[in-house]
């Protein structure tokens, strides 16, 4: 530290949240004099040092801001982190790692795909497949130094609302202009920015075998930090399956990922994004999504792991007829807090969007919803429409939500429905009249609850894959007997 | 400024300001305290009032607090910074003995200046005539008359107003004052309690129910006074009352201060139901010059079975920031909002309300309209928290938005907190305007724009006027029309 001249200093925070922010810092450090010698990556360099600026300027959030009120940090904090070690030059990390082809059974959909492996955030290209299918349409650019350097935050945008006493709602900015607290998660990914993805597609491509990017951590007390960048031409189409598992129950892991996703005139994007970390890791996404005019984006997030995740979108609906859907799934269980935050920006006339966020929440878990449409003034005929329904499973379970507009064109029809409660006793009658067990009829309603967000998935053998794999999932659902007693 | 060349200014004002009726200025003799706030002009309020040591070191309290408090932006509104200085914080008319025309039917003591502005704006002191209420009227800092006191006194019920209180009732006072929104509760529930001018004070004992509706009427006559009124409303078991509340004030070009506390106590099985009627300058075509009405309206339903229901309609104000909320802490307590708010021109709302449910079995509603024109901004802001122990609590939430014209905007922020998975929740928010159809149907069959603007709004606000009382739904009506003159077009 004693090098650089200007260092601002660190706001006030507690000792724990100190020491992981300065421990973050020395690992970009230690990046950057890595990678000092290389000249190619003199940029990198200097935007690392950027952003652990702006993140020493902006702290980490804490309850008292706006959008961090209902997601603490807290446990983060009680962790230490280091940047993930990746392997040598030319060692394969499934090697390193001592994997097998056995190790991705599970992950495994019972169709083609033309599947990347990461393992710990660096690509194996033993445990990948069917990569033969990558044609010159489809470029796939992994993490060298010119690719890394073309990933700049500069085309991110984000809502950032009535500034300045302007009544202009739609001004998206690049978070990087001027920090801000509810970018700190930005900051970190563009200071331990080593691991890049690009993904291209040429216009008028269409797709046909779905993309599945699957990231395995191994290692404890790893940071893997990610950033994924899909760029899409116009009228191109593909869908993709976004994967993050961890191998090791025990073993506790961040992954911090950046997805940006542009899309040309009358593309299509579908993404359906799986979370299954085990329950000692911390997830924080956020995806920036570009929409030029007649485009689509559909993303069906599935949070089902974690002890803390936030997960973030922010859509930007820029050219008239773009349609966005947003669904989220979520079971929340243990001492696990889900966090899906949405922020879908209409910024052109007759743009549509659709979203239903359902979360299940049981033991002593705790949910948190935030969804918010923003209508600028240009963006006549918009129609979106926002619901969020949540079943609480047990007496300590808890779910925040917050669904809002913020609406400045007169012509629009937007609304956002919200609900919460538990099962109907009278449901679950029905169900135990006809010979159906108690538990056995609640994990009836709840799956059929939480499986609705699905339904939407345009690729059959996929959507019921996940549906396969999460009413397996479910027989896991804990007894609910005692709470029955309690109630009676 | 001579009183000539401030009578010109606020003629010129008020020719500009035609669709505000209420935008006229008294002119009385007043006593009213220079500009600043500091530890003296409390203490000389306080001593103004004669008030008991208890309630000036409420005051000093709230104050020290205050001064160490940061001023809260977080509203969605914007406004230039308020001096707090520049204001004066106590102002009352000053001829209290002064000789009463005979022909004037008003109670003794009251200053014929303020009656008639009273009577001007529809509010009988006399308390005879067909009316069916019973008023407490409040001018700048003090409360002038209230009428039916001894009428009330027979079934026990107190009706006075604050200042009178605290001299008269100073148990009651000291038992609740400050249990329901406390002296830090936030910053302008601070200034209010360090600074309270005059409010009504309001007390139904036990198994009574208080046959006329109670109301008061807020004016604010001065110009650069801030009023803080603080009402107390405490309604004993099983007892029942209807209080209304409206308020106005005279067209000026500077930003007047409204920060005001209430505070609602009901008891088990009572039931309060308090509406207003907002209708304070909200300023010229930009908003210059209009009421900031940053109120702290809070009710806590203490009792089982226990019944509160806010219902506002929202016109006036630049600024309006408030969100009467109710506190369910009995089971099976109910609590209600109803809620009209209109902007217009410039004018910035950002209201709501909060449920805060504690005991079993407690209910809320919530109903919300929202109306924008001009290049207003309407925002619906509220709070629906379930506590662990609020077993089966049941909200439901409705808030529908409409925007007339597109250069103004709708907003709707909800939060919602559940904690008990019994709770049963929904909420529900959309945005519309208003048809061409709907226009065109009403315009072929002869009704004008504007009428039939106002006729599909007043449909659109019925839900909650028809939970208004008759005479008040009436006015909130006729008020809303007069609002929307000129949103079209």
């Amino acid at each position: 530290m004693t090098e650089r001249n200007q260092v601002t200093t660190l706001p006030k925070m507690p000792p724990n949240a100190r020491a992981l922010l300065e421990a973050l810092e020395q690992e970009s450090q230690a990046l950057n004099q890595r990678d000092q010698a290389d000249p190619a990556r003199e940029k990198l360099v200097a935007r690392r040092i950027a952003a652990a600026e702006q993140l020493r300027q902006t702290g980490w959030p804490t309850r008292k801001h706006e959008n961090w009120h209902y997601t603490g940090l807290t446990p983060l904090f009680e962790s230490s982190f280091s940047l993930a070690a990746t392997p040598n030059n030319d060692q394969d990390p499934a090697d390193v790692a001592g994997l097998s082809d056995a190790a991705l059974t599970p992950y495994l959909p019972p169709f083609e795909t033309i599947r990347l492996v990461f393992v710990d955030g660096v690509f194996s290209e033993s445990l990948s497949g069917g990569l033969d299918a990558i044609d010159d349409d489809l470029s796939i650019e992994m993490a060298d130094a010119d690719a890394i350097q073309s990933m700049t935050l500069a085309d991110l945008r984000r809502y950032q609302g009535v500034q300045d006493g302007t009544r202009n709602a739609a001004r998206p900015v690049a978070p990087s202009d001027a920090p801000s607290v509810d970018d700190v998660f930005v900051h970190i990914n563009e200071m331990c920015l080593d691991q890049g993805l690009t993904i291209r597609l040429a216009p008028n491509k269409v797709l046909a075998r779905p993309l599945q990017i699957l990231q395995l951590v191994t290692q404890n007390d790893a940071l893997v930090n990610l950033r994924v960048r899909f760029e899409l031409g116009h009228h191109a189409q593909m869908s993709w399956l976004n994967q993050c598992a961890c191998l090791d129950d025990a073993a506790r892991s961040w992954v911090n990922r950046l997805q940006q996703v542009s899309l040309a005139d009358g593309a299509v994007a579908r993404q359906v994004d799986w979370q299954g970390l085990n329950d000692q890791s911390f997830l924080s996404s956020m995806t920036y999504v570009d929409q030029a005019p007649h485009s689509q984006w559909q993303n069906h997030a599935l949070a089902l792991g974690a002890r803390w995740s936030r997960q973030q979108s922010y859509v930007c609906l820029n050219g008239e007829g773009a349609d966005a859907e947003q669904n989220t799934l979520a079971w929340v269980r243990g001492q696990q807090l889900t966090d899906a935050r949405t922020e879908t920006q209409h910024g052109a006339a007759h743009c549509t969007s659709r979203q239903l966020h359902k979360f299940v929440v049981q033991d002593q878990g705790r949910g948190v919803f935030n969804g918010m449409i923003g209508v600028a003034k240009a963006a006549q005929k918009t129609d979106g429409q926002m619901d969020n329904k949540n079943l609480l499973l047990s007496p300590k379970a808890k779910m925040d939500t917050k669904p809002q507009l913020e609406i400045y064109a007169d012509d629009v029809a937007c609304s956002h429905g919200c609900a919460s409660g538990e099962i109907d006793a009278n449901q679950i009658f029905y169900a135990q009249a006809r010979g159906i067990k108690h538990d056995e009829a609640v994990r009836m309603i709840t799956q059929a609850f939480l499986l609705e967000p699905l339904e939407s998935i345009a690729h059959d053998s996929l959507r019921q894959w996940l549906h396969d794999d999460l009413s397996k999932r479910l027989v896991a659902l804990p007894s609910l007997q005692h709470q029955r007693d309690e109630n009676a | 400024m001579t009183e000539a060349t401030q009578y010109q200014e606020i003629n010129d004002l008020l020719s500009k300001n035609q669709h505000y009726k209420e935008g006229f200025y008294t002119q009385t003799a007043v006593e009213t305290f220079e500009k600043g706030l500091n530890e003296t002009v409390i203490r000389a309020i306080s001593a103004k009032k004669n008030e008991p040591q208890w309630m000036l070191d409420f005051r000093l309290k709230a104050f020290e607090h205050w001064k160490k408090m940061p001023e809260p932006h977080w509203a969605k509104a914007e406004y230039e910074p308020l001096d707090y200085q520049d204001y004066s914080y106590y102002s009352a008319p000053e001829c209290n003995q002064c000789a009463v025309d005979e022909d004037e039917p008003v109670e003794e003591g009251i200053d014929p200046e303020v009656a008639k502005a009273f009577a001007a704006l529809g509010v009988p002191l006399d308390g005879s005539g067909e009316s069916d209420v019973a008023v407490d009227a409040i001018f700048d800092s003090v409360s002038v008359s209230t009428t039916k006191r001894e009428e009330l006194s027979k079934l026990g019920i107190i009706f006075c107003s604050f200042s009178e209180a605290v001299q008269e009732y100073p148990e009651l006072v000291q038992q609740y004052l400050g249990t329901v929104v406390p002296h830090h509760d936030n910053y302008f529930a601070a200034l209010n309690s360090a600074v309270a001018s005059d409010g009504t004070f309001v007390y139904v004992p036990e198994g009574v129910r208080c046959p006329v509706d109670l109301s008061t009427y807020f004016r604010i006559n001065e110009a650069k006074t801030g009023q803080f009124e603080r009402t107390i409303l405490i309604a004993e078991k099983g007892s029942y009352v209807s209080y209304l509340e409206g308020c106005s004030a005279p067209v000026r070009d500077t930003y007047q201060l409204h920060a005001a506390v209430v505070e609602v106590i009901v008891h088990e099985r009572a039931e309060v139901k308090y509406s207003t009627v907002q209708n304070w300058y909200p300023g010229d075509e930009d908003c210059e010059g209009g009421i900031l009405n940053f109120v702290t309206k809070r009710g806590v339903c203490e009792g089982d079975h226990a019944k509160l229901s806010w219902t506002q309609a929202e016109t006036g104000s630049a600024i309006t920031w408030k969100y009467p909320s109710c506190v369910l802490k009995g089971d099976h307590s109910i609590g209600e909002f109803y809620s009209v708010a209109l902007t217009n021109r410039r004018q910035q709302a950002d209201t709501g309300t909060k449920m805060i449910h504690l005991g079993k079995n407690t209910r809320s509603t919530i109903i919300s309209k929202g109306l924008s024109a001009g290049h207003s901004d309407n925002t619906y802001r509220g709070l629906v928290r379930i506590l662990p122990g609020a077993d089966n609590a049941r909200n439901f939430t409705q808030c529908d938005s409409m925007l007339i014209g597109n250069q103004c905007g709708a907003h709707t922020f909800p939060y919602i907190e559940v904690e008990n998975p019994s709770a049963q929740m929904e909420h529900e928010a959309t945005t519309s305007r208003i048809g061409e159809d709907q226009l065109f149907y009403c315009q072929q069959r002869g009704i004008s724009e504007q009428d039939a603007i106002s006729m599909i709004v007043n449909g659109f606000c019925k839900d909650v006027f028809s939970e208004l009382p008759l005479e008040f739904a009436q006015e909130a009506e006729e008020l809303l029309a007069v609002s929307l003159e000129g949103s079209v077009g």
